[in-house]
């Protein structure tokens, strides 16, 4: 269990959280999701016990990260936003001595790392030094880091970037097994279609702020029915007619009518009738993306 | 507590694997004061040489103790690693007792380099006073590694070593070091008793040859002592909650 308690943190006078609060229960993976720069790094820094918080604290299992450090920290894996480990240390050996900090020795940490390496699906480069390991071989090498000391609580940044199709896939069944076996999940992520798929609840940040937390029903729900169509041509004829069935959107080549009170046959009928030829016409599956945007939409 | 020692050594023999060989530490740490010990040494310098063999000692230790320190933590942050270091289950204090350890051998190293070079040279040393020699070394190396610890969690690296850089070298002519204590205009003199290297030096001095310079060395243990503690207490205070990886 994670909490995270009023946080705020200043860079110089710049203050980059603000009042942060949320937490991630036990068994549930929490979807962080901001803007470049909202402060998630900065939250999750705070919350592994890497960053100093200027108000407020972190608790791990019920442990202060700021007051018992030591214990908080044997309860929490992190990937970082950019895993940097010893550029010069060879994959294997730099595991093995992480390792020794939770007390584990070398042999029995030696036979864990090749395991995990397995794992993770980088057991070929157990030996080669991490500068030579690509962005991905890094991310991977990290999760079998994050896993040395078989936490109960994760906090993974940005870890779906420069994972492979099938580093992605893997991670996906990583998460769920995680919360399976009741651990708390929080991870951030731009790729939103993942963090839809993935997470138990949603915790939107925006300029340090936290500006919602909503479980992925109350999203779906939030998320209105569209239709999405596309006509021979778009002119302002066109939105005005569709103007009358609900909130009209733009994008790219398709006109999106949104919560629409009119199905489908009968508005191609009506297009029809007023000249509109309908190419194509469907529902949209309402999305976390579109959720993102009102909402970061409404602060703006 | 005896934890925490055992978690502190783990990283400082780490920490001795990784940095021992690397340029700045064997340039700054051990080939530049060296080049000053044997200058002193030899006579170059403009005092006698009884008088500048403690110098020699004090600079060795200053330069060795403060550069393995500044490299062992500076390039830890450059290649990030430190947030690694900072997220496994250790303490603040325990990394930072770790670089100290660091400072106190190569202080050791460095001073032990110095005697090496003036038995060499035979200008007879001393060590009237063993223990006191002893003393300064220790908490000397202990007090310039946390200097070097403040400068360097505090600043990015590359200020970091414009910094330090700047106050070794104050140290060596502000501090009682390279300009003898007559060539010293008296309205510096103040000045000068600000810098733990006096103190150090003086204790050196003692310890060799049993006289000191500024202050009695009974009074240089007591305000090396109180150097150590403050310096403590603001690394402990301050330093870990500025912490800019
Ligand atoms: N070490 C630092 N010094 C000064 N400002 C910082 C520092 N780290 C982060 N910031 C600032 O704090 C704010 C939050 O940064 P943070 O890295 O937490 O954002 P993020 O949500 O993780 O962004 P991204 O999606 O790009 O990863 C940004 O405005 C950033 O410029
Ligand atoms: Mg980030």
């Amino acid at each position: 269990m994670i909490v995270i308690e009023n946080v705020d943190k200043y860079f110089g006078k710049f203050k980059a959280l603000d009042n942060v609060s949320f937490e991630v229960r036990n068994g549930e993976i929490v979807g962080y999701v901001g803007l470049n720069g909202a402060g998630k790094t900065t939250t999750i820094r705070i919350a592994v016990g890497v960053l100093y918080p200027d108000k407020g604290d972190v608790l791990i299992n019920g442990y202060s990260i700021t007051r018992e450090k030591r214990k908080a920290s044997y309860h929490v894996g992190w990937v970082p936003e950019l895993p940097i480990f010893e550029p010069d240390a060879k994959a294997l050996d730099y595991f093995v001595y992480l390792a020794g900090y939770y007390g584990i020795p070398a042999g029995e940490a030696r036979r864990m790392g090749r395991e995990l390496f397995e794992k993770v699906g980088i057991g070929e480069a157990a030996d080669k030094k991490l500068k030579q390991y690509s962005q991905g071989m890094k991310k991977r090498f990290a999760l079998a880091v994050s896993m040395i000391n078989n936490p109960d609580n994760f906090l993974f940044d940005e870890v779906l970037n420069g994972l492979d199709p099938e580093g992605i896939a893997f991670f996906r069944k990583l998460a769920l097994e995680f919360k399976r076996e009741g651990r708390a999940v929080l991870f951030s992520s731009h790729i939103l279609s993942e963090v839809e798929n993935l997470a138990d609840r949603v915790v939107f940040i925006h300029k340090g702020r936290i500006i919602a937390v909503h479980t992925m029903e109350e999203i779906k729900s939030m998320a209105k029915p569209a239709l999405r169509i596309k006509t021979d041509r778009v002119d302002e004829g066109l939105v005005k007619i569709l103007g009358e069935y609900g909130e009209v959107r733009v994008k790219d080549d398709a006109v999106y009518l949104i919560n629409p009170s009119i199905d489908s046959s009968s508005l191609i009928e009506k297009l029809s009738q007023k000249g509109y030829r309908v190419e194509e016409i469907n529902r949209v599956r309402p999305s976390l993306e579109e959720v993102f945007f009102k909402i970061i939409g409404e602060q703006k | 507590m005896r934890d925490g020692f055992v978690r502190a050594w783990y990283i400082f023999y780490y920490d001795l694997k990784k940095y021992y060989l690397k340029a700045p530490v064997l340039s700054w740490g051990i080939l530049f004061p060296l080049t000053i010990v044997l200058v002193l040494g030899t006579g170059f310098g403009a005092y006698t040489y009884s008088r500048m063999i403690p110098v020699g000692f004090t600079i060795a230790v200053l330069f060795a103790s403060t550069s393995i320190v500044h490299v062992a933590v500076a390039f830890e942050k450059m290649s990030g690693s430190i947030n690694q270091l900072l997220f496994l289950p250790v303490k603040s204090w325990e990394v930072a007792l770790a670089k100290i350890l660091g400072g106190l051998l190569y202080g050791f190293i460095g001073a032990g380099l110095a005697g090496g070079i003036y038995y060499y040279l035979s200008h007879g040393l001393g060590f009237i006073h063993p223990l006191i020699y002893l003393y300064s070394l220790t908490i000397g190396s202990i007090v310039f590694s946390l200097i070097t610890l403040l400068i360097v969690f505090w600043l990015d690296p590359v200020p970091a070593v414009a910094v330090l850089n700047i106050v070794r070298f104050t140290m060596l002519f502000l501090g009682g070091l390279l300009i003898p204590k007559p060539m010293i205009p008296p309205i510096i003199r103040p000045l000068v008793l600000f810098f733990p290297s006096v103190y150090v030096n003086d204790l050196f001095n003692y310890g060799l040859y049993n006289r000191y310079d500024y202050v009695d060395p009974y009074t240089s243990m007591i305000i090396l002592l109180i150097y150590l503690f403050t310096l403590v207490f603001v690394a402990y205070r301050i330093m870990l909650r500025i912490l800019k990886p």
